[in-house]
């Protein structure tokens, strides 16, 4: 069976996320990333800033997402910018999460420098922050900035990972589902129009759904894995906090982007 | 209203033109279209490739088009029957 490993922060082995790249596991959870009082507080300051609308109003966002700026550079590094105010505001007084990342990471890979990706003075986002509320899910789809993310100078990293920080949970739904299959081009014909790829793609592979997260966790994946979120219902949105890490083997260098 | 289809890329003719295969069309388009269409672009939004016409060269195109799938608003149709059309990367909005 394909399942999820639970590790507490500590536990985190290089082997793990060796796991991922390989395919053998599809997700690493960290239990209790983050505290209760941690996910309250900035669940609070979320819902006192302000948000972007994104695809017409349908979702979401704080903070730029690259992949939808492929083209658009210039608009995508102000963004970035912009947001980063707003960023502050919300981990104000506490461990911003992409530190505490970093200093789990900085102990299984002791030789690696580790830094929010930049392209000349341009600083790329650190996370996306997505509220996604009743009715939404997001379809199979896969994360691959060396393909997509061409105009980019971390377009040449050789690996990528995704990490995902749940800070409130939907009430039901909303459940993360990995399937045992790599993006490959000529997948592109399943293509959505708008976004994703049609489900037939995925339907004859091996999956594993994770509707076990509390808040706090942290869900590590290989994003090149074939993923999808299954629709939300309830009240409560679910919020999540998404973060790249691109890994560069030569230069022994980890950076995040969103 | 313009007409789109939607498609994948398969093979390219030259710095600015290309056979799509078709995928989708949109509801509504004013003209038919057929499986397969001779693309020639006029304006291109795809990463990794140049805005400016003059750097335009085979090899990029077929680097950013081959099995991609890609969204032509159509111009106009030549009396060759080829497609002048903008052409985009379709589908990587995000979630």
């Amino acid at each position: 069976m394909w399942s999820p490993i639970v590790v507490k922060k500590p536990e985190l082995s290089k082997i793990q996320l060796e796991g991922l790249f390989s395919g053998k596991i599809p997700a690493i959870i960290l239990r209790s990333f983050v505290d209760d009082a941690y996910c309250e507080t900035v669940t609070r300051r979320i819902i006192d800033s302000n948000h972007d609308d994104f695809q017409n109003g349908k979702l979401n966002h704080i903070g730029p997402f690259l992949m939808a700026y492929s083209t658009k550079k210039k608009e995508y590094f102000e963004k970035a910018q912009f947001a980063k105010k707003t960023f502050d505001e919300i981990f104000f007084d506490l461990e911003d999460p992409s530190k505490k990342i970093f200093r789990i990471l900085s102990g299984l890979f002791p030789k690696h420098s580790m830094r929010i990706a930049q392209e000349y003075q341009n600083n790329y986002s650190p996370y996306v922050i997505r509220i996604h509320k009743n009715g939404k899910s997001i379809p199979v789809h896969k994360d691959r900035v060396s393909y997509e993310g061409k105009d980019y100078s971390l377009s040449d990293i050789a690996k990528q990972l995704s990490c995902i920080l749940h800070i409130q949970k939907s009430e039901k739904g909303g459940d993360l589902i990995i399937y045992k299959k790599n993006w490959e081009k000529s997948d592109e014909k399943f293509r959505n129009i708008d976004f994703g790829y049609g489900s037939d793609l995925v339907s004859s592979s091996e999956s594993s759904k994770i509707s076990n997260l509390r808040v706090g966790d942290l869900v590590i994946i290989n994003p090149n894995n074939y993923h999808e979120v299954t629709t939300i219902y309830g009240k409560l949105s679910r919020i999540t906090l998404g973060m790249f890490l691109g890994f560069y083997t030569k230069r022994q260098e980890i950076v995040a982007w969103a | 209203m313009t007409d789109i289809i939607w498609g994948n890329g398969s093979e390219v003719l030259s710095g600015d033109s290309f056979i799509l295969n078709v995928t989708h069309r949109k509801n509504g388009n004013k003209n038919n279209y057929s499986d397969t269409e001779k693309i020639k672009i006029v304006s291109a939004d795809l990463p990794g490739f140049p805005n400016n016409q003059d750097e335009w060269r085979p090899e990029m195109l077929k680097e950013c088009v081959i099995d991609s799938f890609l969204k032509c608003e159509i111009n106009e149709r030549t009396g060759e029957g080829t497609i002048l059309a903008k052409v985009s990367h379709s589908g990587v909005g995000g979630y």
